[in-house]
């Protein structure tokens, strides 16, 4: 009882300890290093201020951002407007704000504005030349320093908005690329797979019925555009089907075993990690053999992760060369663009721990091993 | 010694049909394959969620007959299954995070909240485990005379193996297996122990030891009262323990009086009717305990990310109430009787010497040793759960540091360290200890699930500051019992401060710092709580390999 | 097998993609109707089962018979199970 009692209270006086430390180390810091004491307070307000205005102007990314370069400014009240609404405002000043703003909007000009007992003035905030809001500062004394800090500060603002929008493009960007990765079913499987179907049609049409609605049902789930994640259950079926197909060509010389731990069936993994994988090991593995051979794929539970190993008996390959297939540049058409395609996608999923490892020697066979968390944060 | 080769003898026999259940099977014909890609079913999943918690419900229900407090566990942890299944089960299933910390640092993006997770869950499952050890340790010393060392590492290291052999089999299935094998040992057990007893009693004992039943049980000294309320089962059966297992016990009984009262969960007032409105307080406190403190459990958690999904993830949780339900009648059963018949003591040994003292000779000894083996699966099925949920929960810590897969070592790390926790604590206070768990996790890791599910405006401080100030007032309440200082009923039940607190704060704390709510929220509130397309149903196939035929096909409508 | 595997890897290191890169930038769907109505079934199902929980020690109380407890323990498990067979049922027909 006293044991756990100590062990629960130093576990937590440990916790309570390293944030205290940290956050003494960043006041140390703050105060010691750095002398100019202006410089550093005027970066550190734009570097606060930066991160919410780099997720674009909404909202929310506005009132956060707004406090920030309230503060940085010191003067009475600042606000900033999209072109049709008064986004954020820290200090007293209430939705009059767009009144003041819409002479900036419409013409993308600075606009200074004398008054009592507040002067305003108004920069606009542009994206590609185009206007996308103002920013809006009110104070008792309009100085011309002022309205010149005004209009840099609106000058950032708005390379930050920029860099926001150059992040969005470059995620649009990611995703095409990830969505022309994940969908590519070998024209080669295609071929020999109609092929293969159409010789039963005359022997064995019942046959030929079967396999060509095997087929489709993997072409429904191969290329279907929905979702980049599915369960291992359901690409397990999908390697299934391929298999059916497969195994209607090469008959019973080609032989496959599958052994899985219950548990890791509902486990996300990524759209097609699997089928490539085994498509793989029945190309290299049994093609250069006649066809003849063994395909064995196992998903082991390994705690948070679930382990998957796809094997071969086949006749495996130098070492160097795999490397060079894992190295190629899987957007690049040519031979094991399967196993640097899933190789890739795992790696950007989940982190550079995560790529395929493939264990080979000439004659020894060759088994791909693959690491799925089971946790999914984040990524949909 | 016949006990001990008996009851080893039974447990390998039971380990081996549990495992045989769960071994590894290789699929290769095409009609199989089929059969290969059958996730767990909800009733086998919830079995094994009650099968790991069989111990606990076991040992603190008997705890709770010879506490004056009662034994009101049981029906705290039902209750506690309620809650996570109304509250709990279908967002944490659907936010498709593993563990705990993966839960917080999703939810809330903060790192430095995933590493105090993963210590509190850590801290728990170490109370559970240790409470393991030390009752395989007395199941060990009062068979076999054995040291008590010897039964922690058989359990450790049956833990450990079957946590990381089970990669390939089923461990779900063997813990589904070892469920309805224990049950068949305690109640198979239990009736023959009563239809004994039934037998050598004159009737009209029947009436007088109902009519004295009950006093002695409120008073908490169950053997002593017993012994006087029924005098003509004690004469019956004194000369059968005598002889058969003197040498055993005689050690285990010398300090049978300290072990009654030290572990005596609530300090109140003991006695007739008067003391009961003082017992009050500390009945509902550990009622709540155990109702928010269930789902904070490591083990549990984890067990959810078996289910396909939400809708099977909520059955199996109801299909494991279910089942938990029905096991507690054990302690009652065994309780009751072993006040009748035994005397002194503290009441998990006297349910283990029970049959010994009942039916000498061998039908005792082999009902002696199907006992002791049930026990001992009873704990290894804990221990190998909370052992894989604890290691994983590091291990997942570790990998999404530096993307190396270190499950293996951070089992045996943990078992390790549960053993040096075994050797530095006294057995006695391993009931305590696993209420310290419960203690603990309704007062930090229940407010971050709560309101982590339910309430958009939580922020990784509040929940910082409430789990801190949480786990931070239960350590200092126990240590303060520890040291004798008496507060009232929060020294003996911290969760009655800890747990109010603890909400208070995250709340307050997260109200103060709105501009901490993390981006997204819109977003994970729907993927927690937006049913799963039932894409299942219809499936990408239309229909399974068995139904083929040529009518059997429906075409695909939707578009893709 | 004539020789002995050799496990290979990429060479090159592949730059992550930024945290939550593949997330929808628009909003979430509306699920706060969704999400109170689940709440107010689940809340009333806890309460329920507070209220049997709590009702147990003052039963036990009020009757004064000693050893109730023991019957009540026992008495409040299927009590507690069919509040949960009706919650689920409740909880899948919300969702349907």
């Amino acid at each position: 009882m006293l044991t756990a009692g100590c062990v629960a209270l130093s576990c937590l006086t440990f916790v309570l300890g390293y944030t205290l430390g940290r956050v003494a180390r960043r006041r140390t810091r703050i105060e010691t290093r750095w002398n100019d004491q202006a410089t550093f307070a005027t970066l550190h307000l734009a570097a606060m201020a930066a991160p919410a205005l780099r997720t674009g102007l909404t909202r929310d990314s506005a009132r956060k951002a707004v406090r920030h370069l309230h503060a940085l400014l010191g003067t009475h009240a600042v606000a900033i407007t999209s072109t049709d609404v008064a986004l954020a405002w820290d200090g007293p000043c209430a939705e009059e704000v767009l009144g003041y703003a819409r002479a900036t909007l419409a013409s993308g000009r600075a606009q200074v504005f004398a008054g009592e007992p507040y002067g305003a003035v108004v920069v606009p905030l542009a994206v590609d030349g185009t206007i996308v809001g103002a920013l809006a500062v009110f104070d008792e004394e309009l100085s011309a320093g002022l309205v010149r800090t005004v209009t840099e500060v609106g000058r950032w603002v708005s390379g930050q908005l920029e860099l926001a929008e150059l992040d969005s493009s470059r995620r649009r960007a990611l995703e095409a690329e990830m969505r022309a990765l994940r969908a590519q079913i070998s024209p080669h499987f295609v071929y020999n797979a109609l092929t293969t179907i159409a010789s039963f049609v005359r022997t064995d049409p019942n046959r030929a019925r079967e396999l060509l609605l095997d087929f489709a049902d993997f072409a429904r789930y191969a290329l279907s555009k929905t979702h980049d994640f599915t369960t291992l259950a359901d690409e397990l079926s999908c390697v299934d089907r391929y298999l059916l197909l497969e195994r209607a060509r090469f008959g019973d010389k080609l032989r496959f075993s599958l052994q899985v731990a219950p548990e890791v069936l509902p486990v996300p993994v990524p759209f097609l990690c699997l089928q490539p994988l085994v498509e793989n090991a029945i190309k290299h593995g049994m093609r250069d053999r006649g066809g003849i051979g063994e395909v064995r794929v196992v998903a082991r539970d390994a705690g948070p992760e679930a382990h998957i190993t796809v094997e071969d008996d086949g006749t495996g390959m130098d070492p160097e060369r795999a490397r060079r297939v894992l190295d190629d540049d899987p957007t690049r058409e040519g031979s094991g663009i399967g196993l640097a395609n899933v190789d890739l996608r795992m790696r950007q999923i989940y982190g550079d721990g995560y790529g395929l490892v493939v264990e080979t020697a000439l004659g020894a066979g060759t088994r791909v091993r693959l690491r799925v968390p089971k946790a999914q944060l984040g990524h949909m | 010694m016949t006990v001990a080769v008996l009851s080893w003898t039974a447990f390998v026999v039971l380990l081996g049909i549990s495992v045989s259940a769960a071994r590894p099977r290789r699929y290769s014909a095409p009609a199989q394959l089929q059969a290969a890609r059958r996730a767990v079913r909800p009733w086998r999943n919830g079995a094994a969620i009650s099968s790991e918690f069989t111990s606990a419900a076991v040992c603190l229900g008997l705890a709770g007959l010879s506490s004056a407090s009662g034994g009101w566990h049981p029906a705290g942890v039902a209750g506690g299954f309620v809650i996570v299944l109304a509250l709990v089960v279908a967002p944490l299933r659907r936010s498709r995070t593993y563990t705990l910390p993966d839960f917080a640092e999703w939810r809330l993006g903060s790192v430095p909240l995933r590493c105090l997770t993963t210590m509190l869950s850590l801290v728990i499952g170490m109370a559970f485990l240790v409470a393991q050890l030390h009752a395989a340790g007395v199941v060990v010393r009062l068979l076999t005379g054995m040291p008590a060392w010897a039964g922690w590492a058989a359990l450790a290291a049956a833990g450990v193996a079957i946590a990381l052999a089970g990669g390939t089999g089923s461990v779900t299935s063997v813990q589904a297996s070892q469920y309805w094998l224990k049950l068949v040992i305690f109640v198979g057990v239990g009736v023959v122990l009563w239809a004994v007893w039934w037998h050598h009693l004159p009737s009209g004992d029947v009436t007088a030891f109902v009519a004295g039943l009950p006093d002695g049980l409120w008073e908490g000294a169950v053997g002593t009262s017993y012994g006087a309320a029924d005098p003509s089962a004690a004469p019956a059966h004194a000369p059968a323990h005598a002889p058969a297992h003197a040498p055993a016990h005689a050690p285990a009984h010398a300090p049978a009086p300290a072990h009654a009262h030290a572990p005596d969960l609530a300090p109140a007032p003991q006695g007739g009717g008067d003391g009961m409105a003082g017992l009050l307080p500390g009945a509902l406190m550990v009622l709540l305990a155990c109702a928010l403190g269930t789902m904070g459990l490591p083990h549990v958690i984890v067990r959810l990310h078996v289910a396909l999904d939400g809708h099977e993830a909520r059955r199996s949780i109801v299909a494991a109430q279910a089942m938990l339900a029905l096991f507690c009648v054990v302690p009652p059963l065994y309780g009751v009787l072993s006040a009748v018949v035994a005397r002194g003591g503290v009441m998990d040994e006297i349910v283990l010497l029970l049959p010994a003292r009942m039916l000498p000779g061998p039908a005792g000894d082999l009902l002696t040793g199907l006992l002791a083996a049930g026990a001992f699966v009873a704990f290894l099925a804990t221990a190998c759960g909370v052992l894989s949920a604890v290691g994983g929960a590091i291990s997942a810590c570790v990998s999404r540091a530096t993307g190396a897969s270190v499950f293996r070592g951070a089992v045996l790390a943990v078992a390790l360290t549960a053993l040096a926790l075994t050797m530095a604590t006294d057995p006695s206070g391993s009931m305590p200890l696993m209420m310290l768990g419960f203690s603990l996790s309704a007062a930090t890791l229940c407010p971050l699930l709560l309101l982590g599910i339910w309430w958009r405006r939580l922020t990784d401080a509040g929940v910082l500051a409430g789990a801190v100030a949480g786990g931070g007032v239960t350590a200092a309440l126990v240590v303060c019992e520890q040291t004798g200082l008496n507060l009232g009923v929060p020294t003996s039940h911290p969760a009655s401060v800890a747990v109010p607190l603890a909400f208070a704060v995250m709340v307050v704390i997260s109200l103060v710092t709105p501009g901490r709510v993390p981006g997204g929220v819109g977003r994970m509130m729907a993927r927690m709580h937006l049913p799963e397309p039932s894409e299942r149903a219809g499936g990408h196939r239309s229909s399974p390999g068995a139904d083929r035929s040529p009518s059997g096909r429906v075409p695909h409508t939707d578009d893709y | 097998m004539t020789a002995r595997r050799v496990p290979v890897t990429r060479r090159r290191r592949v730059a992550g993609r930024p945290r939550g890169a593949f997330t929808p930038e628009g909003e979430a769907p509306d699920v706060g109707e969704l999400v109170s109505r689940q709440l107010r079934q689940a809340l009333a199902t806890v309460a329920a089962a507070l209220i049997s929980l709590a009702g147990l020690p003052a039963v036990a109380l009020w009757l004064r018979a000693p050893g109730a407890w023991v019957a009540l323990t026992l008495a409040v498990q299927p009590v507690l199970v069919a509040l949960a067979v009706h919650h689920l049922k409740r909880a899948e027909r919300l969702e349907r």
